[in-house]
């Protein structure tokens, strides 16, 4: 058999019994030089921040929506490695300001401070109304040389013969392919003033940026701009303010449905087919519903208690009426609020996670488990080598009937396999109460279900019978709060954690972990590391 | 006041004409070159192969023996179960049967997947930084399209039906990862936008006013950059230049005359075959299109995992089958079926670009076409990789055979404790792409590196193009 020869991946490798798990680097009191500190590289907004970006700066809800291409294989679109340029990006920028511009000068007295009074006042209401909205835009002062450029090219463009408003259009255009919108730029700050390990303060108006496209993943509103012009950001207390609002704007479920919709991949179910026969209710309508399910589920647990424990514990969900059959639940109208039965436990009884984790015919333990350690428990088993046989074996006429639980038991029996396996099927078997499109059960194949689990083989460790007590533990575990931390930490920051960040990390998760897993307490601990408020001169 | 020219950009509707009638020779604008330009065209799949039903051993060859055979000599059912859709075209196929991802295999660390994807295409090993996985290097499509594009055009086109796996296999270079495009209708419009009709419009305006746009936007890029430093100022530098490239390319394109493709037609429940399908489909229109009026040289095109229906199987292909495609009888049934789909969709891309006169022959005479995979094969291996390519790339392959090199290069990771593993696999895949260079006039001296060495010292050669292929 050949075996899997595992290095170094994202930090160290530890053996915990005998598998070979690539897991984050732990904590280690070392010195760090300078050049080890983090570069905060420059990001560029991703689809989701563009498009939220474009509907606050012009104030319109319902602007045609820009296409871009995110660049594959990563856990957020936001971390800045692999976000490629290409033509194709140049493309569908510009497509999508030719489309947004549009729409926007369709009603330009929303768009202009005032109409002009005749062709010698265009000029001036062009200025006047830039003053406005490039601050806006470019998310910072803009000097007047700066902004005139602007107002040079409306002319040059009147000049050479285009109608007003197609000149307004093409200079939008230009302010919405620029450097200074599409890219967060942060150009504070000189290297004098750099501190022993390099780094200066983000300045406060950058720092405005910062906190909003974080915590309600678009643009700064126009109070967090001018608290980040006036300086006022460049204090605790100002930025503790500013996050305080944030957290309570409407605005930050955004942030808070980007983060669980990547870190918890919802979109898996988008992509899932299902056996007809079998499952002859699973259709567009219904993956669709259980797709809508996972945003709905976050912005109740905003609207409610928004904690960890709550994302692994809460029976509180909004449903579309066709997955009332699924939860055994009665769902009066669209996005009813609803309380499931006992048997279900936050997110990991949830039907798109559990049918996006499973095969046509039965629910899959091994995808499942896999999943919570990636995910939750940051302790990513290897892929096994293809020459390990992984099908599951096929009940044979003459067989006794077996459970999927059986059947999966039965090929993870060599102790090669084992080593990975008592970690993954520990925690896949444990959600055996589940059939592949999400529905609860008691029986498999006329067997009784054996729903009990073990997380042996992990930090977490222990056993537990089902998935109710299996969220309970995971929300209990401090190896679960360093891993949400982690992912929240590469969201904020756009880039992974390094060792140079262990101390960050520690102390944003020992505020979630004080706080009993409260969101808001990670979320504010996270601004105030040095990650996010420091950033390295080149 | 001087009114400015609008610049009509000519395009001839489809109307509902066959796909053979689409492309009027007479119409074919700046096209009709004297000499018509090569271009390259990657389709690449996942899962790789199963070998027995990929291999061709006609009469009179011996597996331990080198051989080069005119396909022109075996009937259309005697092809191997895998090659059969592409029997028709035998006069303009070339199999290459004997190379290896030997780089790959020299990558220890990763999953194959990874190694595979990044590496077919770049024949590198990998990079790993801030916790993701990239290429080592630039991919073959991407070096190509280097040398040959033409300012004012796009340098190369990248389309993936569904989406691109394990990252993907286009790489700018490395670690820098190229997006595919996997919206049939953006790529449709972003590439064949409606031109005027009649009155001048306000729209017509705003398409006349790009380059106007492009060029301010370029000289913002002008003005930041310099206030950057390190891989920030190169990556801004890098979008400056492809907005000044954009900005070349809308005046440029004005004055093109050009075929509109069929608009795409799609099939949005992703559970059924024909979403994956139609996307396939349209993805060939456009790609003949374009390639056909010279919008550019370059496509790749990267087909996800089959689904399902595609093989009538329950169950899950990549950990069922594919893994299985060694020892399990239905799963060499049913991956060897996968084969034979992808097949089809090769053969649909052939006719398409065989059905478009150009010079003397047709679009898919001056094409190099090359269908490869991520893997070997559905069990990870990496030892005898298939190649297959198609068309004449304008003269410079030597199509028509099939040709075996029997494995004789040390397999890079001889690691004592696998069992299964060969000791000997097939030539270095970056040969194979270096001799596709130079039928591309493209020629380079390495790709994806000089050499590797095994484990045990052995030093194997990257740098001999695969000249076999060559006329």
């Amino acid at each position: 058999m050949r075996r899997n020869l595992l290095l170094v991946w994202a930090g160290l490798i530890t053996a915990s019994a005998g598998c070979d798990v690539f897991v984050d680097p732990p904590p280690v009191a070392v010195d760090v030089p300078p050049q080890q500190v983090a570069l905060s590289p420059v990001r560029r907004l991703t689809s989701e921040e563009l498009n939220r970006t474009l509907r606050d700066l012009f104030r319109a809800d319902s602007l045609p929506t820009v296409a871009i291409t995110e660049a594959p294989g990563k856990d957020f679109a936001q971390e800045v490695q692999g976000q490629a340029v290409s033509d194709l990006y140049v493309d569908q920028l510009r497509a999508g300001a030719i489309a947004v511009t549009d729409a926007v000068a369709a009603n330009e007295s929303a768009l202009l401070v005032r109409a002009p009074t005749g062709t010698d006042d265009e000029v001036a209401v062009i200025d006047e109304t830039l003053q406005l909205m490039l601050p806006r835009a470019f998310r910072r002062a803009v000097a007047d040389d700066e902004r005139q450029q602007f107002v040079d090219f409306f002319a040059a463009r009147r000049a050479a013969g285009d109608p007003f408003t197609v000149a307004v259009q093409l200079m939008l255009q230009g302010m919405l392919q620029s450097p200074s919108f599409i890219y967060r730029l942060e150009l504070d700050g000189a290297a004098a003033d750099a501190d022993d390990r390099g780094r200066v303060p983000v300045s406060s108006t950058e720092m405005a940026s910062r906190l909003s496209y974080f915590l309600t993943g678009s643009m700064p509103d126009d109070e967090l701009l001018q608290a980040g012009i006036n300086g006022d950001l460049a204090t605790v207390e100002g930025l503790q303010r500013q996050v305080d609002r944030l957290l309570a704007d409407p605005h930050f479920v955004d942030a808070m449905v980007s983060f669980h919709s990547q870190w918890l991949d919802f979109d898996r179910i988008n992509r899932t087919n299902k056996n007809a026969e079998r499952f002859p209710q699973y259709n567009e309508a219904l993956s669709s519903s259980m797709r809508r399910e996972a945003d709905q589920f976050i912005s109740l647990l905003v609207e409610e208690e928004d904690s960890l424990r709550a994302l692994l514990t809460t029976r509180r969900t909004r449903l579309m009426p066709n997955l009332g059959p699924i939860y055994g639940v009665d769902v009066p109208g669209n996005d009813s609020v609803v309380t499931l039965p006992e048997d279900r436990s936050g997110i990991l009884t949830q039907a798109q996670f559990l049918a996006s984790h499973g095969h046509g015919l039965e629910g899959s333990p091994i995808l499942r488990g896999v999943f919570v350690l990636e995910r939750l428990v940051c302790e990513a088993p290897p892929v096994p080598d293809a020459s390990v046989n992984l099908s599951p074996p096929e009940a044979l006429p003459d067989d006794a009937p077996l459970t999927n639980r059986d059947r999966y038991k039965q090929h993870t029996q060599d102790p090669v396999c084992l080593s990975c396996h008592v970690a993954i099927d520990g925690i896949g078997f444990g959600l055996e109460g589940y059939d592949s499109i999400g529905q609860h059960r008691t029986v498999d194949n006329g067997l009784p279900v054996d729903e009990t689990g073990s997380l042996a083989g992990t930090r977490v460790g222990g056993t537990y019978e089902g998935a109710v007590e299996l969220g309970q533990k995971l929300a209990d575990s401090p190896v679960v709060h360093d891993c949400v931390a982690r992912h929240w930490f590469r969201f904020a920051n756009g880039r992974r954690e390094q060792t140079a960040d262990r101390d960050d990390i520690a102390a944003a998760t020992a505020a979630f972990t004080a706080e009993d897993t409260a969101i808001p307490a990670l979320l504010r601990a996270l601004v105030a590391t040095d990650a996010f408020r420091l950033r390295r001169i080149q | 006041m001087t009114r400015i020219t609008l610049q009509r950009r000519r395009f001839l509707q489809a109307l509902g004409l066959g796909a053979g009638s689409l492309f009027l020779p007479s119409l074919r604008g700046r096209a009709q070159a004297a000499t018509p330009p090569k271009r390259f065209v990657v389709v690449f799949t996942q899962h790789g192969f199963v070998y027995n039903s990929f291999r061709m051993r006609p009469a009179g060859t011996n597996d331990t023996a080198d051989f080069d055979v005119p396909l022109a000599g075996i009937a259309d059912g005697d092809f191997s179960r895998i090659l059969r859709p592409l029997a028709p075209f035998k006069q303009k196929l070339l199999v290459v049967d004997g190379l290896s991802l030997a780089s790959a295999e020299g990558d220890i660390a990763f999953n194959e997947h990874d190694k595979g994807t990044r590496g077919a295409l770049t024949g590198a090993p990998l990079q790993q930084s801030n916790g993701t996985l990239g290429a080592g290097g630039a991919s073959i499509d991407q070096l190509i399209a280097e040398q040959i594009r033409v300012p004012g055009r796009i340098d190369s086109l990248g389309f993936a039906v569904t989406g691109p796996s394990s990252g993907g296999a286009i790489w700018r270079g490395p670690s820098q990862a190229l997006p595919p495009d996997t919206d049939p209708r953006g790529a449709f419009s972003r590439l064949f936008p409606a031109g005027q009709t009649g009155e001048v419009t306000n729209a017509d305006r705003i398409r006349a006013g790009q380059s106007s746009v492009l060029d301010f936007v370029g000289d913002d890029y002008d003005r930041v950059v310099t206030r950057l430093s390190g891989e920030d100022r190169q990556k801004l530098e890098l979008h400056r230049d492809l907005v000044r490239g954009a900005e070349l390319r809308v005046q440029e394109l004005n004055n093109f005359q050009c075929t509109r493709p069929n608009e795409p037609v799609l099939e949005n429940n992703f559970g059924n075959v024909a979403h994956y399908e139609s996307r396939f489909n349209a993805f060939v229109d456009i790609t003949a299109a374009a390639l056909a009026c010279d919008l550019t040289r370059v496509v790749t095109i990267q087909l996800s995992q089959l689904r399902n229906d595609h093989l009538g199987i329950t169950g899950d292909v990549h950990a069922d089958f594919a893994h299985n495609s060694d020892r399990n009888p239905e799963a060499i049934e049913v991956m060897s079926r996968y084969g034979e789909v992808h097949a089809g969709h090769v053969r649909r891309l052939l006719e398409r670009l065989d059905s478009i006169p150009e010079g003397n022959g047709t679009l898919l005479d001056n094409t190099a076409v090359l269908w490869v995979s991520e893997l070997a094969t559905g069990t990870h291996r990496f030892n005898v990789w298939p190649a297959v390519i198609a068309g004449g790339a304008g003269g410079a392959l030597s199509t028509g055979r099939y040709l075996r090199m029997v494995p004789r290069t040390p397999t890079p990771n001889p690691h004592p404790d696998w069992s299964g593993v060969d000791p000997l696999v097939g030539r270095p895949h970056n040969h194979l792409l270096l001799g596709l260079a130079q039928a591309m006039d493209a020629p380079m001296p390495e790709i994806g590196g000089r050499e590797l060495t095994t484990t045990t010292g052995v030093r194997i050669d990257l740098t001999t193009p695969l000249e076999e292929i060559l006329t």
